[in-house]
């Protein structure tokens, strides 16, 4: 059993899971809130003013948001990860690709963030 | 009678892979191994297989027959609708026909240690385990090496670093094996995206397997054990 790389991957499985179950929660969630049932609609469309008011609504909604958003992103970046490493890239074009991701998941997350406090702030 | 459509491959000649058909009169109560050697003694010398104890128990003649891997001294012509299509095993080198170059997963069983460490003083006449300890491991050490498993197992088509099923089956025989006490070392060794961790829980391995084992679950529950370790800060890397 020579010495290999870290065991960082038990960490980033467990979090997949993690994440996977989560978001499940969120999905069913956003989905009740924002599509289905909920009446956030004006004169029965689902319009932005109606998504906005939900969202300056209450505390909730925004710690909601704020955690819904990384946790998508780590879940769907990793997964491609996971799909990409099966094909045993050398050691320079995996990194490579590794920080590719974390470039975007970092720039999604910042993008959605300042989104989401816009519309919390009632901005545009 | 039956038709068998055998999977020949020379690489040392310049003839290219191809099917070849052959036609077994009498197959009443054969197996697809007495098949093959029906061929090999009656009408092509050539033809090349690995076989051994005949019974299921060594593990050579593992192969593809009819869609699935198979062992071809357990597999009835008859349950086959008489029409037996053979390939090799599949993710490793054909040295020729149905024989193929077991090293990488015999090098990857060996990477695994499979054998018990014990750093505590030798006992005078045996390491005692009992009956209850014994049965956790019982499942496990079943494994024949055939290589079904290897064969049917997607990962390996494109990653030849994986570990393998069988491998990390073993590693669960000895994680849970109450005599051996590097079940961190061995979970470290395993806790990686060439190890458990590769895993997309396909369930071939276990479709598969010729002894019912079930390699997916102890896949699964390294992981498990890998994850509570990690968390735990237990893992431990060694060398060599
Ligand atoms: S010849 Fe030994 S298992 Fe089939």
């Amino acid at each position: 059993m020579a010495e290999r790389v870290s065991n960082q991957s038990a960490l980033t499985w467990f979090l997949q899971r993690i994440t996977g179950i989560l978001l499940a929660f969120f999905l069913v969630t956003h989905l009740n809130v924002h599509h289905l049932f909920h009446d956030i609609t004006l004169e029965g469309i689902i319009n932005f003013s109606g998504v906005r008011e939900n969202l300056q609504a209450s505390l909730w909604w925004k710690i909601y948001y704020i955690v819904f958003v990384p946790f998508i992103v780590f879940h769907a970046l990793n997964g491609l990860w996971q799909i990409i490493a099966d094909f045993r890239l050398k050691s320079r074009a995996a990194m490579i690709v590794k920080a590719l991701f974390w470039i975007l998941g970092i720039t999604l997350v910042a993008v959605a963030i300042m989104t989401l406090s816009n519309l919390f702030g009632g901005g545009a | 009678m039956a038709i068998f459509k055998v999977f020949r491959y020379n690489p040392e000649s310049y003839e290219i892979a191809r099917f070849q058909e052959y036609e077994i009169p009498d197959t009443e109560s054969m197996t697809v191994l007495e098949g093959l050697y029906y061929i090999l003694e009656n009408i092509d010398p050539t033809l090349a297989f690995r076989s051994s104890c005949r019974e299921g128990v060594c593990g050579s003649c593992a192969m593809h027959i009819n869609g699935e891997y198979r062992l071809a001294c357990e597999t009835q012509v008859s349950d086959m609708g008489h029409n037996v299509t053979i390939r090799p095993l599949a993710h490793m080198k054909i040295i020729r026909d149905l024989v193929v170059d077991l090293t990488p997963f015999f090098d990857n069983y060996e990477k695994i240690k499979p054998y018990l460490i014990n750093s505590g003083p030798v006992p005078d006449k045996e390491f005692k385990q009992s009956p209850k300890e014994r049965k956790r491991i019982d499942h496990h050490v079943d494994c024949i090496l055939c290589g079904a498993c290897y064969g049917s197992c997607p990962v390996l088509a494109t990653d030849s670093a994986y570990l393998g099923p069988h491998a990390l089956l073993k590693v669960l025989r000895f994680v849970d094996d109450s005599r051996d006490d590097a079940a961190y070392e061995r979970l470290a060794y395993v806790a990686t995206d060439y190890g458990i961790f590769r895993c997309h829980t396909i369930f071939n391995c276990q479709q598969v397997c010729p002894k019912d084992l079930d390699p997916t679950g102890a896949i699964g529950k390294l992981k498990m054990k890998a994850v509570k370790g990690k968390l735990l800060g237990k893992l431990k890397k060694t060398g060599t």
